[in-house]
């Protein structure tokens, strides 16, 4: 099952980030994005699950071009969440052979839970991401600026936080 | 960790290049990525308190034997959602059924049991720990620990069963036993003729002896039998035991190394056993069951190896075995062990040397060429010239071929010939 999803998640986000970009007349970007969406695929069918990684970063930043450049927001935001779903499946899927769990019952248990969780998470993720493009607040400079900051001192917290551990 | 900072990079992209852009589309899609790194953050795991529990079918195996693992987890702290426990065994044991390392999620108060089983050769196999790793639902977080239980396999090598070795050390033992110890008394063999002194049995007079002298009557004296003292010294130096990159007669050497303690020890000798590699193993000797038991965990401990120090057996430390006691060698043997084993001998040791042919081993596998014919043909008449230079020395010489059954090649080398054959004086 995690296994199909993975895939799907793949066709996905290579299809719809493609797809936004010819739309927009970038054929160059989009043959070169469906050509490392068929290298992901390629290396994932041989259990090279690194790869997804990669691939995230790639969609992340062709995603990201993307909206410099104007381009329909659904298919950007439908692209990186194929990658995400994608990049979490794939280490998911990595660990549960290298547990090298035979026990089917046990193993479906697993997926069904993460599955569960994950579309919950996605779901979730994707009606926030949503409403914030609907909703558009204008900041002056001074407030985006102090934006800025918090957020990546926010962000920097957590990280030393999650690298020192919860207590 | 490397996931996290990877979602790092790209939310933290995402959010500065919104910011510089001042698009709120960039912020809308790191919404999306930051989402799933909270959920991954909220639900990190606590530490993992588990009880742990390892139980083996057996503990003492013989080689091939297979061994049945039951591993129980009880979760004594919160909720794990993705545990991965890995039980930490050695390289040589192999799992032939179900696995030592699985994945699952185990609730509070949830025990799990699972078993799995191992086979494996020769050898002693710790069980030091078990690495357990938890995670959150998405793997952002994760914690390892090492759980302590502390477990032990002991492989042993098969025992065969040999017949009465016969031994003649210079010097036994006070306890009664099975080695003819040169003295008179209580025994079965005739040792020769003495005055008779009172309280001997009428029985012992020799009465063609007293016949013959007016003086005095005679009687019969036997040989007393002893136990006696057995050094046994396994040779494990890498050159002479190691054939080619893989090929050993090490194990060989093994087969005949317990076959010749247990049959000591089933005769009632003091028997010690000193393993001659990489370092000096030295087992104390000692009688019975036990003794036999420890002797049997030390050869299953033993490996070849390699050392400057002992790469010729000149640095056998003789003090360990008591004068004119017996020594049996078991080794492939190398040229330059000829001189040590005459000055064994020439100490008053009475020395075996056990030798499994590392001609016939080597030549099994080469290619059936004339120069192979021609070759080996030369090295067997070194070997033999060696063997016979050793028997002359007076040492007791098997050479094997590891193809024959050790306990064939042993009792007809060394056995006690059957009553016929010592009547008759062959």
């Amino acid at each position: 099952m995690s296994l199909l999803v993975m895939y799907l998640s793949l066709v996905v986000c290579t299809a719809t980030l493609t797809w936004g970009y010819l739309e927009s007349g970038q054929h160059i970007t989009a043959w070169a994005i469906g050509c490392v969406g068929l290298l992901w695929l390629i290396a994932l069918f041989y259990r090279r699950y690194w790869a997804a990684s990669i691939g995230l970063l790639l969609a992340v930043v062709a995603a990201g071009f993307g909206i410099w450049l104007d381009l329909s927001i659904g298919w950007i935001t439908a692209g990186v969440l194929g990658a995400l779903v994608n990049w979490d499946l794939a280490n998911f899927i990595s660990r549960l052979h290298v547990s090298g769990s035979k026990d089917d019952a046990e193993r479906r248990a697993l997926e069904h839970g993460h599955l569960a969780r994950l579309a919950i998470v996605t779901l979730t993720g994707l009606a926030l991401a949503s409403a914030a493009m609907l909703i558009q607040l204008r900041f002056s400079f001074e407030w985006a600026l102090f934006l800025a900051l918090t957020s990546a001192w926010g962000i920097s917290q957590l990280v030393s936080w999650l690298r020192k551990g919860p207590e | 960790m490397w996931r996290t900072f990877l979602l790092a990079i790209a939310l933290y992209a995402l959010v500065i290049a919104g910011l510089i852009t001042l698009q709120g589309r960039f912020l809308a899609l790191a919404l999306l990525l930051a989402l799933y790194f909270l959920a991954g953050l909220l639900h990190a795991p606590a530490e993992p308190r588990l009880e742990i529990h390892r139980s083996l079918s057996a503990e003492r195996v013989l080689a091939g034997t297979p061994v049945t693992v039951t591993l129980t987890l009880t979760n004594l702290g919160s909720a794990l959602d993705e545990i991965q426990v890995e039980d930490q065994i050695s390289s040589g044991l192999k799992v032939i059924e179900g696995t030592a390392r699985r994945m699952f999620s185990l609730k509070n108060g949830q025990t799990l049991k699972w078993t799995y089983t191992i086979r494996a050769g020769r050898g002693y196999y710790p069980f030091p720990a078990l690495r357990v790793t938890v995670r959150d639902h998405f793997g952002l977080v994760q914690r390892e620990r090492t759980f302590s239980t502390p477990g032990h396999l002991f492989v042993l090598p098969p025992v065969l069963r040999l017949q009465r070795i016969v031994i003649r050390p210079r010097q036994t033992r006070v306890y009664s036993g099975t080695i003819p110890a040169r003295v008179g008394g209580a025994g079965v063999e005739f040792f020769g003729v003495r005055e008779y002194q009172p309280g001997d049995s009428p029985h012992r007079i020799n009465w063609h002896v007293s016949a013959r002298q007016t003086q005095a009557i005679f009687t019969n004296e036997f040989e007393q039998e002893r136990v006696a003292d057995v050094g046994i010294v396994l040779d494990g130096r890498y050159r002479t035991n190691v054939i080619g990159s893989d090929r050993s007669l090490f194990e060989y050497s093994v087969l005949a190394a317990t076959a010749l303690a247990d049959a000591f020890i089933s005769q009632g000798n003091r028997v010690g056993l000193l393993l001659y590699g990489r370092y000096l193993n030295w087992t104390f000797p000692g009688y019975g069951k036990i003794q036999r038991e420890r002797l049997l965990q030390a050869l299953s401990h033993a490996e070849p190896g390699e050392s400057q120090v002992f790469s010729d057996l000149a640095h056998i430390p003789t003090r360990l075995f008591p004068a004119h006691s017996q020594i049996v060698l078991i080794s492939p043997l190398a040229e330059d062990d000829l001189s040590v084993l005459i000055s064994l001998r020439s100490r008053g040791y009475q020395v075996m040397v056990i030798s499994p042919n590392p001609v016939t081993f080597e030549q099994e596998k080469l290619p059936s060429t004339p120069e192979t014919a021609l070759a080996a043909r030369v090295i067997h008449l070194e070997r033999r010239l060696l063997l016979m230079k050793l028997q002359r020395a007076g040492i007791q010489v098997l050479d094997w071929d590891v193809k024959q059954p050790f306990e064939q090649a042993a009792g007809a080398a060394f056995g006690r010939p059957p009553a016929w054959q010592r009547a008759i004086g062959r």
